[in-house]
């Protein structure tokens, strides 16, 4: 190390940190790192915590998601924030539902195909070996079957997913009995029907709190930061926790040298310098921390020359069309806390220029909350009639938005009880948006249909940050991108950022199994290349 | 439909609608055995256990230890509700007294004569609980029904005609643990192919 | 042999359990159903750590085998959970981390059921496969594989039978107190007729009963009894029925043996840290902790009728199997086959 307290600063101890620090740990258990994380840490797995889920829907962890003055949107589209991130140990892997996705070869180039977004640095085949090491990272589990082959785009043979060198680590889950009337519907409408991959580790149990599994069944970034600070061998691993990241500190324009954070117990700033850091604070924090570090070397923020930092944020408007039928007398309810049937039929490359969306069977419907009748007071026979009644069905689409340059996260007003900066959200759908989105709910309407349901509402959901991406987008340079294909920021020899920030398109599906695809890549890089 | 709230004088007394403070103890074995007896009168009024609910003992007993032993404890809302209970039944007799705390009969659960018959909330919004017996309603009964139903309870009202569990008759609930899907019986209905 | 005076504590060493079989049926009683519980417990708790070895040897976790050998597996674990819950039933407290009542490998079946046989921790092989096949062999009805059979015939099924004939000749009090229910002990004796119940079900998944596999109708896999699972898991065909002699056949779909990392037998006490690497030696010690962990947590369950230790102890199970099969990918050296866990408690 060049005089540096530490080989690697980690900003962030989501799946993208942990996972970093996981590999340069394995390759040398001595390395260096300071791991630095702005949220808490909460209990998983606790009993208490579990029957309070069960009961009420309370999370151990709904203090450390957004609210709803966190992050004040300004454009001409609310973009709502609520819920959307779990700033802690651990971060969103914490809360999210694990489902599993690959990028479509396609999706690597919505800018050639469709004129808007950008195109990656490198191809899906590129990417395709980081893919498999993700699956088996995550234990996804999906059908082997549905993949195409490769050079045969998924489409023409009715595949759903991209091609795939290795098989899935674990098979799919099972389509539940109450799949079966969409399942009908989607192939009389030449719809192929697909299993949901899912990270699920074998252990799952299906008990249907996957948001809190007692097992720990679905992966969480927090127990990767459980083994990393339980490993007796990595003892120049260091974490600091409700530690917020308030600036980098550059000493020259290319080198940026050291992080100040707050120490948690003091109060007061502690600086400490890196050979290499690494923002893996997703998102919404990563363009904020470049805006407001690198004076005097860097004017407007570090990376931000081209003033390109924060642009292009994209998240997945929400389609769903619901139905109802009269009577549901095979008593179906929700079995499983995910869905289950998917189609990527409309995800292909004839619908990129439209906006391809990624179509599920909404997992709580058909559903009874038999529990909520018996506390209203509901008698056994007009409980039976409740179960026995009206069905409602519905299916749900991620749509694939276009980053558009006339969106951006900045530098919001005040902190927010993290410590950090709030983020001004700047966002205005493109005036085509509702007619092209409105394609799409037709196509899912002749699905309600064809079902035999009465169609009963076909919603586009507000904006929200769930799925946020490209804030500081990989580029072939600096005029199309924040970073380059090894996630350096560019301009600087030793600054890298690697959460969903850095996707330049987030294509119709989640972006996690991608962003641990990156994430490897990058620390393969690193190991690679060590200064 | 009568505007008289249920109960005597123990149920109406007024109270502060939070959660009532205690510390967290083990529940002596005759608490345990008093909430076992409205635990077992929820199967017995919705008539939704297929033998009795000695199947769910075990759950609900872990139930109860993770409600009391850690905090915020749950022990003093049990005794409340055991005194509870023990009036009604006093006035009405035990089927009758269960039957008018868990039924939405009309009958009033709180001071103001309105029927507290709104499910639990999954989104915390406050409800009005100002007497004895409407915490006793929401923190004990409302809970032990969704516990009740979670544990296994949920199954008579898909499978009516079972007359004994068979896990091959598989059916899956939110906060059910049914099992691993690499065993043999599986843990959800599944979708079959139509033969063709 | 009078065992009025001594409990189960004071018996402490396993292979001390006397022939349970061998005591005459009218000197029976409330001691011997519970000194004959606790040996169910612990008979098939015995049979899970060589089942497992087994199991986690085979590479490919998917492959048909393995998951024929993960249902025996989890069937062996409703069995322990079914019998620690009739043992819970009449008021006893089931013994699982006592370190004098856990088995020892290589040794024999507790309780002086199958006394001929020796049970080792391997990897899957052939010779593995006959102990298997003839620790869930059939009280009735005979087959070339199984070692003699007959009157008196010590099987886990005729074991079985004996402790159903002495609930039924005693009906003592069954309490609900502490006995657990989820997916790996789905029945609560409540009264006779689950034991019934459990113990039908015990007998059938695991030998089979007269009526299953039915002569002439071919069952597939995941219905059929753990007898006919390993043979035709040692016969390398699935089952397609009884001849006319009313013996199984095995001339189904082919099923291929799987590639399996090369577990030796692991020596009597287990390996020691004077033998092996010390990069080694943190494994198995590792592995010992996590074993040992489960147990203790297990014990929680029955003695607290604590069912969120169920859950810890479930997990835990699942972190055993990723240091055991860590630890069977590496090869001992001069040939004598890969390391494996030693189910040791600590």
């Amino acid at each position: 190390m060049n005089g540096t307290d530490y080989a690697y600063i980690i900003v962030g101890s989501g799946v993208a940190g942990t996972t970093v620090a996981t590999k340069l740990l394995e390759a040398d258990p001595n390395t260096p790192i300071l791991m630095l994380e702005a949220g808490p840490q909460v209990p998983m797995k606790d009993r208490r915590y579990w029957w309070d889920y069960v009961i009420y829907g309370r999370k151990a962890y709904d203090p450390c998601e957004d609210r709803d003055n966190d992050n004040p949107s300004v454009g001409g589209t609310p973009w709502h924030s609520r819920g959307s991130r779990a700033i802690m140990y651990g971060g969103s892997t914490v809360h999210w539902g694990g489902w599993t996705m690959r990028f479509k070869p396609e999706d690597f180039f919505l800018k050639t195909n469709t004129g808007q977004g950008g195109d990656w640095p490198y191809d899906y085949d590129t990417l395709e070996p980081y893919y498999c090491r993700a699956d088996e990272y995550l234990s996804v589990c999906g059908d082997d079957k549905d993949s195409a082959d490769r050079g045969v785009p998924a489409s023409a043979k009715n595949k759903n997913d991209p091609w795939r060198s290795k098989p899935y680590p674990l098979p799919p889950y099972p389509w539940t009995e109450s799949d079966g009337e969409m399942i009908k519907a989607f192939r009389e409408l030449g719809i192929t029907p697909g299993r949901m991959p899912l990270a699920r580790y074998r252990k799952c149990m299906a008990t249907g709190t996957c948001k809190y599994c007692p097992f720990g069944a679905r992966f969480s970034g927090s127990y990767i930061l459980d083994d990393l600070l339980s490993e007796p061998k990595y003892t120049n691993l260091k974490f600091v926790g409700t530690a917020p990241v308030t600036r980098l500190i550059a000493e020259s324009k290319s080198r940026i040298h050291a992080v100040e954070y707050i120490d948690p117990a003091t109060g007061g700033t502690v600086t400490a310098s890196g050979d290499r850091i690494i923002l893996c604070t997703g998102a919404y924090e990563a363009p904020k921390l470049l805006m407001l570090s690198g004076r005097p070397y860097w004017e407007n923020g570090i990376g931000n020359d081209h003033d390109l930092v924060g642009r292009f944020p994209v998240s997945h408007p929400f389609l769903s069309v619901s139905g109802t039928k009269d009577k549901n007398e095979e008593r179906w309810i929700q079995e499983f806390d995910f869905p289950t049937l998917m189609s990527r039929t409309y995800d292909t490359e004839q619908y990129q220029q439209n906006g391809k969306m990624f179509l599920m069977k909404t997992a709580s419907f058909p559903n009874v909350d038999i529990a909520n009748q018996m506390i209203a007071g509901k008698t056994r026979a007009q409980i039976d009639e409740v179960v026995t009644g009206p069905r409602q069905v519905q299916l749900s689409a991620f749509m694939e938005q276009m980053g558009q340059y006339s969106n951006r996260f900045s530098i919001g007003e005040g902190t927010t009880r993290f410590g950090l900066s709030r983020t001004k959200i700047d966002f205005t759908l493109p005036p085509d948006f509702q007619e092209r989105a409105n394609k799409n709910l037709d196509l899912m309407q002749d699905v309600i249909r064809q079902m035999g349901y009465t169609v009963d509402s076909r919603p586009v959901g507000s904006q929200d940050g769930h799925h946020t991406s490209s804030t500081c987008r990989m580029g072939k340079d600096p005029t199309e991108g924040v970073v380059d294909a090894d996630l350096k920021v560019f301009g600087t020899s030793n600054l890298y950022v690697c959460s969903n920030a850095v996707h330049p398109t987030c294509a119709a599906v989640n972006p996690t199994l991608t962003l641990v695809a990156v994430t490897l890549k990058l620390t393969d890089h690193l190991l690679a290349n060590q200064p | 439909m009568t505007d008289t709230m249920i109960g005597g004088e123990i149920c109406k007394q007024p109270l502060a609608s939070q959660l009532l403070a205690a510390e967290p103890r083990k529940l002596t074995r005759a608490e345990i055995d008093g909430l076992w007896r409205i635990f077992v009168a929820i199967g017995t009024v919705w008539k939704n256990t297929v033998y009795d609910s000695a199947g769910l003992k075990s759950s609900w007993l872990e139930f109860l230890t993770a409600k009391t032993m850690s905090r915020p404890s749950y022990v003093s809302e049990y005794v409340n509700a055991l005194e509870v209970v023990e009036e009604l039944i006093k006035i009405y007799g035990e089927t009758e007294a269960f039957e008018n705390l868990f039924l939405d009969n009309g009958r009033p659960l709180d001071n103001k004569g309105t029927p507290l018959n709104k499910p639990l909330c999954k989104n915390d919004i406050p409800i009005k609980l100002d007497t004895r017996i409407a915490h006793a309603k929401h923190f004990v009964v409302d809970e032990f029904i969704r516990v009740q139903v979670v544990a296994g309870g949920f199954r008579n009202f898909i499978r009516p005609h079972d007359t004994e569990i068979r896990p091959e008759n598989n059916v899956n609930y939110n906060g059910f643990i049914a099992g691993s899907r690499f065993n043999r019986i599986k843990p959800v209905r599944p979708f079959e192919e139509p033969s063709k | 042999m009078n065992m009025k005076h001594q409990s189960l504590s004071e018996m402490h060493h396993l292979e001390r359990i006397p022939p349970l079989l061998e005591w005459p049926e009218t000197q029976r009683g409330l001691e011997w159903l519970e000194l004959a519980l606790q040996t169910a417990v612990s008979v098939e708790f015995s049979t899970i750590p060589p089942y497992l070895s087994a199991l986690w040897s085979i590479k490919d976790q998917a492959h048909p085998v393995a998951a024929s050998i993960r249902n025996v597996v989890q069937e062996e674990m409703l069995h322990m959970s079914l019998a620690c819950n009739m043992l819970t039933a009449i008021g006893r407290v089931p013994q699982i981390n006592d370190p004098m009542m856990v088995p020892k490998y290589p040794g024999t079946i507790p309780g002086g059921v199958h006394p001929e046989l020796v049970v080792r921790l391997a990897g899957l092989s052939d010779e593995s496969l006959d102990t298997f096949i003839a620790i869930e062999a059939p009280s009735k009805g005979s087959h070339p594989e199984t070692p003699e059979q007959g009157k008196g015939y010590k099987t886990i099924g005729a074991f079985y039978d004996a402790i159903l004939d002495e609930f039924r000749a005693l009906k003592p009090e069954l309490s609900t107190e502490r006995q657990v229910t989820g997916p790996l002990a789905y029945i609560v004796m409540a009264d006779l007729d689950a034991v019934e119940a459990a113990i039908d079900l015990i007998v059938d998944q695991g030998e089979g009963s007269e009526a299953s596999p039915r002569p002439g109708e071919v069952k597939r896999t995941h219905e059929l009894a753990h007898y006919y699972r390993f043979l035709e898991i040692k016969h390398r065909r699935r089952f397609s029925g009884f001849n006319k002699d009313h013996q199984p056949t095995f001339e189904g779909e082919p099923l291929d043996p799987p590639a399996t990392w090369p577990m030796a037998v692991v020596p009597k006490g287990g390996y020691l840290q004077k033998d092996v690497p010390a990069d080694v030696w943190t494994m198995i010690n590792g592995a010992d902790e996590t074993f040992t962990k489960l147990l203790d947590q297990l014990q929680v369950v029955w003695e607290h009728g604590d069912q969120s230790a169920l859950v810890h102890a479930i997990e835990t199970m699942f972190g055993l199997s990723e240091e055991a099969r860590r630890l069977m990918s590496i090869e001992i050296g001069k040939g004598l086959g890969n390391y494996g866990p030693c189910f040791r408690v600590l």
